[in-house]
C-alpha cells in the first residue's frame, strides 16, 4: 500500500516537472503577449525611436535593421567555416588524435560565454585592428559566437544521412567528393540550413558581444561597416535599465520572441522536407 | 578516361586540404582566444600577483594605485551558477524521467520542441521579464527597496538552464540498453522502482555531465545575471545579498575602461578566470565520456 | 585463377577478425561462404573489396592477388574497388532516380558522355534482369522500387563500373522467396562472365547455386571443395555439426 502511494507521488512529480516546461513557455509567451502585444504595430516596426528620453516614443526600425547587419555578417563569415569544419570532421577525417583535438575545439568553442567572445573581439577588432565599435566589429563577435554551433548542427546533420550510401559510393571506388555533391549534400541540405537559421537566430538574441563591440543606445543603423548600430536585444536592455519605457521594452522583447518562433516554424517546415526527400 | 579519373581525385585531394586547413584554423581560433585573454591581462597578473587578484576582495581599478580584486565577483558567479544547477537539476531530472518514460507521445512530441524554443530565447529577454516580474514580485511581497539579488539571478537562470539539462539527461536515460528494463519490468516492480532504482544509477555519468554543463552555461550567462543580481561590489554573505558575476562586471566596465589601463587589463583577467572555468568543464566532460 | 588469397590474417582494434585465410575463387563459377554469423565472412568481403580499411583500427597481413597481382600494393585503391564489384546485405538505393543510380559509378568513371552512359545504364539493368520492370519509369526515384527490385538495382550498379569478381554479402537474407530466387537465377547468369563470391547463411542457397562451398569459423576457413562433395560428405567434424544442425 505504501509502495502505491509512493508510486503515484513519484507519478505525480514526473508529470508536475513535464508540464512546467510548458508552463514555463507558456507564461513567458503569454505575458510578452499581454504587455507587448499593444505595443506592436506597423509604426513601432518601422519608424526609429522618439522622444526624450530618446525612445520613450516612436519604433525600434533601425534596431531591426541592425540586428539584421550583424546576422547577415555573422553567418557569412561564420557559414563557410563551420560547414567545411563539419565536412572534414564527418568526411574525410580518420579516425585519429588530430579529429579528436578538432572536436574538442568545437566543444570548448562552444562553452565559451558569450561575454569572453565579446571581450575577444573588443581587443582584437575594436582595438588592434582599429574598426572601432561598429558593425563590423559586432558580427564578427557574433560570427564567432555562432561558429561551433553551425559545425555541430551541420556535424550532426551529415552524420544522420544513412550510412549505408557512404559504404555504396566507396566500393563503387567514387572519391569522397563526389559521393558528398551527389548524394551525402542533397540529403543533409535541409538539416544543414535548419542548423544555420537557428544559430542566426541565436546570433539575433545575443546581447553580450554586440553590447561591447558594436551597439549603442541610437543610430541610424546605415548598414556601414565601420558604424556603429543599433542592435534590438540591447535596445530592449537599454529601454528597461535606463527605465526609458517599459511599454516599449515588452514590444521589443515580443518581437525578438516572435522572431525566434518564427525561426522554429521554418527549422520544423525544413525538418518535414527532408521525410519525404530521403 | 584515365584522365577524368585523375581529374576526380586531384579535385578531391584538393577539397581535402582545404577541409584540413579550414579545420586546423578553428584550434588556433580558440588558441587565439586564450592567448590574447592572456597577453592583454598579463601585465596585471605580474603587477598584482594571481593571488592578490583571485582571492583580493577590493575593486577599485581608478583609485591609485588601482586595487584590482575579483575575489568577490567569482564568489558571486559560483554562487548563483551552483544556485542555478542547485534548483534546476531535480525540476531537470524530474522532466528528463517524464520524456524518457512516462511521457505520451503525442505530449512528449510538444515539450521537446518546446525545450528548443526555450533554450533559443534570448537571455535579455529572460533577464527582462525575470527583472520586470521576479524583482516587482520580491520588492512587494517581502517589501524590500530593490529586489535584486543573487537568488534572483539563479532563479532565471534556473529556467534558463532547465532545457540544457533535461534534453542531455534524457539521452542519458535513454541510452540505458533496453535489456535492463525488460529484466526488471519482469521481475514485476513498478516502472517509477525500476526508473528510480535502475534506469537512473545506470545513466549516472550522462546526468553528472547534464549538470555539469549546466554549470558551465550558468556561470558564462552574462545578460539575465546583469539585470537580476544587483550589480554591487560587497562580498555576498548569503543567497539573498546583491552580488556582480564576473561576466556582469566585463559587460558593465568594458566600455568604459581606458585601453591599456590596469583597469582595461584586470576586466581581461576576469575574462580569462571565467575561460578556464568552461575549458576545465569542457575536459572534464570529455574524460567524463571516456570514462 | 582470378583471386588468390595468400595467409590473409586481419585484424580490427585488438581482435584478430580473419586467421591465416588461404583461398582462391575460380572464373566463371559461383563460390559461396557459409559458417555462423559473425566468423568474419563480411570483412573477408569487404577486404577483398578494400573497404574494410575504412574501418577503425584496421591491419591486414598476407596477399590478396587478382590475376596474380597484389591488390593491396596497387596505389590504384578506387580501381581496386571497382574491380571487385560489392553488393551489400541490405539493399541500398542512392536517394537518385533508377537511372542515375545505375550509372553513379559509370559517371565517376567516364563523364557525361549521355549516349555512352543510356547504354551501360540498359546493358547493366537487362544484365540484372530489371530492364523490363523498369524501363518506363527511369527517372523516378529508386526509394520507390521494392526490397528485391533495389538488390537488383545494386547489383546493375556494380555492374555498371565493369568489375571482375561480384561480391554479394547475403544478398537474399532480407528478401520475400519470390525475389530470392530471381537473384539467384541471375547469379548463375552472371556466372559466365565473371568470378562470383556469394556469402550466404541460408545453406540451400549455397547448395542451389554455387560450384564451391567453403565453410568459415571464427575467422578460419575449416573447409571447402566442390559443392556437392561438401554437403554428402564433409571431412570434420565442425562442418558436419554446422550442417546438421540446420539442415537436419
Amino acid at each position: 500500500m505504501l509502495r502505491r502511494c509512493l508510486d503515484l507521488l513519484w507519478l505525480v512529480l514526473f508529470w508536475t516537472a513535464g508540464l512546467f516546461i510548458l508552463f514555463v513557455l507558456a507564461g513567458i509567451m503569454g505575458y510578452l503577449v499581454l504587455r507587448g502585444g499593444p505595443v506592436l504595430s506597423w509604426e513601432f516596426l518601422t519608424t526609429a525611436p522618439r522622444g526624450l528620453p530618446l525612445g520613450a516614443e516612436g519604433g525600434v526600425f533601425p534596431a531591426i535593421k541592425g540586428t539584421f547587419y550583424l546576422v547577415l555578417i555573422a553567418v557569412f563569415s561564420a557559414v563557410l567555416p563551420g560547414i567545411i569544419t563539419a565536412v572534414y570532421l564527418v568526411e574525410y577525417a580518420a579516425p585519429s588524435r588530430f579529429r579528436d583535438i578538432i572536436n574538442l575545439t568545437v566543444q570548448c568553442m562552444a562553452g565559451i560565454p558569450s561575454i569572453v567572445t565579446g571581450l575577444f573581439a573588443y581587443a582584437l577588432f575594436v582595438v588592434r585592428m582599429g574598426f572601432g565599435i561598429s558593425l563590423l566589429a559586432g558580427g564578427l563577435a557574433l560570427g564567432i559566437m555562432i561558429f561551433p554551433v553551425i559545425v555541430v548542427t551541420s556535424r550532426d546533420a551529415l552524420l544522420a544521412v544513412n550510412e549505408q550510401y557512404r559504404l555504396v559510393g566507396a566500393s563503387l571506388g567514387v572519391s569522397r567528393w563526389y559521393m558528398l555533391v551527389r548524394v551525402i549534400f542533397p540529403q543533409g541540405l535541409p538539416a544543414v540550413i535548419s542548423g544555420v537559421l537557428l544559430a542566426a537566430g541565436y546570433a539575433a538574441g545575443a546581447t553580450a558581444p554586440v553590447m561591447v563591440t558594436a551597439a549603442v543606445i541610437s543610430a541610424g543603423s546605415s548598414g556601414s561597416l565601420f558604424e556603429p548600430v543599433m542592435a534590438l536585444p540591447y535596445h530592449l536592455y537599454i529601454l528597461f535599465s535606463q527605465q526609458i519605457s517599459i511599454e516599449r521594452a515588452y514590444g521589443t522583447a515580443l518581437l525578438l520572441v516572435l522572431l525566434l518562433l518564427i525561426l522554429n516554424a521554418v527549422t520544423l517546415w525544413l525538418r518535414s522536407l527532408k521525410g519525404k526527400g530521403a | 578516361m584515365l584522365e577524368l579519373q585523375t581529374q576526380r581525385q586531384l579535385v578531391n585531394l584538393l577539397v581535402k586540404l582545404i577541409c584540413l586547413t579550414v579545420s586546423a584554423c578553428t584550434t588556433l581560433l580558440l588558441l587565439a582566444i586564450a592567448a590574447f585573454m592572456v597577453a592583454e591581462s598579463l601585465p596585471v597578473w605580474s603587477a598584482l600577483g594571481p593571488l592578490k587578484i583571485i582571492a583580493g576582495t577590493d575593486w577599485s581599478p581608478l583609485a591609485a594605485p588601482p586595487r584590482l580584486g575579483i575575489g568577490t565577483m567569482i564568489l558571486s558567479t559560483l554562487w548563483v551558477a551552483l544556485g542555478a544547477v542547485l534548483l534546476s537539476a531535480p525540476l531537470g531530472f524530474a522532466g528528463a524521467i517524464f520524456l524518457a518514460e512516462f511521457a505520451p507521445p503525442w505530449l512528449a512530441g510538444i515539450i521537446r520542441p518546446v525545450l528548443n524554443i526555450l533554450t533559443g530565447i534570448p537571455s535579455v529577454v529572460y533577464g527582462f521579464v525575470g527583472a520586470a516580474v521576479l524583482i516587482k514580485f520580491f520588492e512587494v511581497s517581502f517589501n524590500m527597496a530593490s529586489g535584486e539579488s543573487l537568488f534572483c539571478a539563479s532563479l532565471i537562470l534556473t529556467v534558463m538552464v532547465l532545457p540544457y539539462i533535461v534534453t542531455n539527461s534524457e539521452s542519458a536515460l535513454r541510452s540505458v540498453p533496453r535489456e535492463y528494463r525488460q529484466a526488471a519490468l519482469a521481475l514485476g516492480v513498478s516502472k517509477q522502482y525500476l526508473t528510480l532504482r535502475v534506469l537512473l544509477p545506470l545513466a549516472k555519468k550522462g546526468l553528472t555531465g547534464a549538470l555539469v554543463l549546466a554549470f558551465g552555461r550558468a556561470a558564462g550567462e552574462t545578460m539575465a545575471v546583469l539585470m537580476l543580481a544587483g550589480n554591487t561590489m560587497l562580498l555576498p554573505t548569503s543567497w539573498f545579498s546583491k552580488g556582480e558575476p564576473l561576466s556582469a562586471l566585463i559587460a558593465l566596465e568594458l566600455g568604459t575602461s581606458v585601453v591599456g589601463s590596469a583597469h582595461y587589463q584586470a576586466l581581461f583577467a576576469a575574462g580569462l578566470v571565467l575561460l578556464i572555468l568552461v575549458i576545465c568543464i569542457n575536459l572534464f566532460l570529455t574524460l567524463l565520456k571516456r570514462g | 585463377m582470378a583471386v588468390c588469397i595468400n595467409n590473409l590474417n586481419v585484424w580490427l582494434g585488438s581482435a584478430q577478425i580473419l586467421k591465416d585465410i588461404n583461398l582462391q575463387f575460380k572464373k566463371q563459377r559461383i563460390t559461396a561462404i557459409v559458417g555462423p554469423s559473425g566468423c568474419g565472412k563480411t570483412t573477408l568481403l569487404r577486404s577483398i573489396n578494400r573497404t574494410a580499411e575504412l574501418e577503425e583500427g584496421f591491419r591486414c597481413s598476407g596477399k590478396i592477388l587478382l590475376n596474380g597481382k597484389n591488390i593491396y600494393q596497387s596505389r590504384d585503391v578506387s580501381g581496386i574497388r571497382r574491380k571487385m564489384g560489392l553488393v551489400l546485405q541490405t539493399p541500398v538505393a542512392l536517394p537518385l532516380s533508377i537511372k542515375e543510380n545505375v550509372i553513379f559509378g559509370a559517371r565517376y568513371c567516364r563523364g557525361k558522355n549521355k549516349q555512352e552512359l543510356d547504354e551501360i545504364n540498359e546493358r547493366c539493368l537487362k544484365q540484372a534482369g530489371l530492364w523490363e520492370e523498369v524501363k518506363n519509369k527511369l527517372n523516378k526515384p529508386a526509394a520507390e522500387l521494392s526490397g528485391g527490385q533495389k538488390q537488383r538495382l545494386s547489383i546493375a550498379r556494380v555492374l555498371a563500373v565493369e568489375p571482375e569478381v561480384l561480391l554479394l554479402d547475403e544478398p537474399c537474407s532480407s528478401l520475400d522467396p519470390a525475389s530470392t530466387k530471381v537473384i539467384e537465377e541471375l547469379l548463375i547468369q552472371l556466372s559466365r562472365q565473371l568470378t562470383v563470391v556469394l556469402v550466404t547463411h541460408n545453406l540451400f542457397q549455397a547448395q542451389r547455386v554455387a560450384h564451391d562451398t567453403i565453410f568459415m569459423m571464427e575467422g578460419t576457413v575449416v573447409e571447402r571443395g566442390p559443392t556437392g562433395v561438401m554437403f554428402s560428405n564433409p571431412q570434420k567434424q565442425e562442418t558436419r555439426a554446422f550442417f546438421s544442425g540446420l539442415i537436419w
